[in-house]
């Protein structure tokens, strides 16, 4: 079997349930990223980024209530999932697609923000299977491995939903290029 | 009848197959398609925020005063029944511990004087130094203290330094000594096998060998020294299967074991399972290895990492310590 990533963590969870701070915030820069492309799928760019500290704040506050350290990443997930659900739930439904960007923001920026948004939205509206995976990838860097790691996936049914929801983003976003014009 | 896309396997990204390399590996060569995406996204990336950890809530707040006081008998009959654990220890000073904490004293095969600290189920001990080096002692871990320094005897470590620190040894097997260097983060665990294993988070760590071999692990490189087989090149946490399985075959190739495949057909599996990022895995082999095999390795090292390898020049060809040194600096500018 190759070397289980999560497997490296087990023992930086094991010390956050301690109560050791510095541990927890190591699994905080390791798995911020991830948490923010699940997020991704469910809230706005601003409300993830802010979400994320919500959710590792929470995690942190029932860190005790994981009884196996090696289940810490599909826990945290859940975490995210519910606190993306209780904003849903604040707001009584999704809010659009949106980006915060300073007035001061030059045009270009300003455009350059825009377009990321409408790369989202292509990404979110292809089958869902591939949005995680290809956030993870081209949002967070995150490696096949790690991705298959992260979601609990065979390194399989990583790489045909990278491959195949690339193939169909690469698709809809050259549609949409023709549509807008040169 | 309709599949979701877990169940497709098979090609079906074939008009982008080029780009499957870069899209599974981003340390692959990038492919144009993939880039311009990424950097269409780039605006959404995270931005890096420290997180505030805020005082934790007990979910057990009617079972405190109960904890309490068993803690309280339990320390009063730790301290009966043990010796008690000094505030500094040669250089260390223990900055924080809980739970069941031993203290013992020793004398080594010359009669020189040893402090062994171990530490029971979910104990702990902090150590930290004057020079910037800290130490985290988990459970189960039996550490011991001695004028040549830490030497792990069994369980598991966490240390720290800061950027200004000196590089703190610890000794692992026979012979064999772990640096941490100056602002890095390491996890360095004695396995019941009695492998160890160095998991590099930050920094930069050495491990120098009794067979003379030094080998140089950056961040989010595994080191390990397996009992038989010895210890082995470091390699990505995240290296291929075949690659590691390689370098578990070297190493006993080279220990003359009868059941190994032999160095030649070792280092081929190695080259050919080594990807861009594992160039680290190789350089690091070049001194351990000679003549023929050491070229090989060279070789594959110009196509991996090329212009490192540029940078070196020829001396690498006969692992020149120069120009050692020049790939890795060109390899790892930070560092």
């Amino acid at each position: 079997m190759p070397p289980d990533p999560q497997a490296e963590f087990t023992p930086l969870v094991i010390a956050a349930k301690r109560g050791d701070a510095a541990a927890f915030s190591s699994l905080y820069d390791r798995f911020a990223p991830m948490v923010y492309a699940h997020l991704l799928t469910r809230l706005s760019p601003p409300d993830a980024e802010d979400a994320v500290q919500e959710v590792f704040v929470s995690a942190w506050q029932s860190l005790h209530t994981v009884r196996d350290p090696g289940a810490f990443v599909g826990w945290l997930r859940g975490v995210a999932a519910n606190r993306a659900a209780d904003i849903h739930r604040r707001r009584k439904s999704r809010p659009a697609l949106r980006l915060d960007v300073d007035p001061a923001t030059s045009e270009t920026r300003r455009a350059e923000h825009e377009d990321a948004l409408a790369v989202l939205r292509t990404i979110l509206e292809l089958p869902e299977a591939y949005h995680e995976p290809l956030i993870l990838r081209l949002v967070a860097q995150r490696s096949g491995p790690q991705i298959a790691a992260a979601l609990g996936m065979t390194h399989g049914s990583v790489r045909v939903n990278l491959s195949r929801g690339f193939a169909m983003l690469a698709e809809r976003l050259g549609a949409l290029k023709q549509e807008v014009g040169p | 009848m309709s599949r979701t896309p877990h169940e497709q396997p098979g090609s079906g990204g074939e008009a982008h197959e080029s780009a499957v390399d870069y899209l599974w590996d981003p340390t692959s060569p990038p492919e144009d398609g993939v880039v311009a995406v990424e950097r269409r996204l780039a605006p959404l990336v995270l931005a890096s925020r420290p997180l505030v950890v805020p005082a934790r809530r007990s979910a057990w707040r009617w079972a405190l005063p109960l904890a309490a006081a068993v803690l309280i008998a339990a320390a009063i009959g730790l301290y009966l029944i043990r010796p008690s654990v000094p505030a500094q220890l040669g250089s260390w000073a223990i900055e924080s511990k809980a739970g069941s904490v031993g203290f013992s004293h020793a004398t080594n095969s010359d009669d020189a004087p040893l402090h062994v600290l171990t530490t029971d189920n979910g104990a702990y001990v902090v150590l930290t130094d004057a020079v910037g080096r800290r130490v985290r002692q988990d459970e189960h871990t039996r550490l011991v203290f001695s004028e040549s320094g830490l030497s792990l005897e069994e369980g598991e470590l966490f240390v720290e330094t800061t950027r200004g620190a000196t590089p703190l040894g610890i000794r692992l097997a026979d012979g064999d000594l772990v640096t941490i260097g100056p602002g890095a983060a390491a996890m360095i665990r004695r396995e019941k096998s009695g492998a160890f294993r160095v998991v590099l988070k930050t920094g930069e760590a050495r491990l120098f060998d009794g067979r003379g071999t030094t080998y140089r692990v950056p961040a989010e490189a595994v080191c390990e020294v397996v009992p038989g087989v010895g210890s082995m090149a470091p390699h990505y946490y995240d290296a291929p299967r075949t690659l590691l399985g390689g370098l578990r075959s070297l190493e006993l190739s080279m220990s003359n074991s009868s059941k190994a495949p032999g160095i030649d057909e070792s280092v081929a599996v190695i080259l050919k399972s080594a990807r861009p990022r594992d160039a680290m895995t190789l350089w690091n082999l070049l001194p351990r290895v000679g003549g023929e095999a050491r070229k090989r390795i060279a070789e594959r090292l110009a196509f991996l990492a090329p212009s490192a390898t540029k940078e070196a020049g020829q001396g690498l060809q006969t692992a020149d310590p120069g120009a050692m040194e020049a790939w890795w600096r060109a390899e790892f500018p930070d560092r």
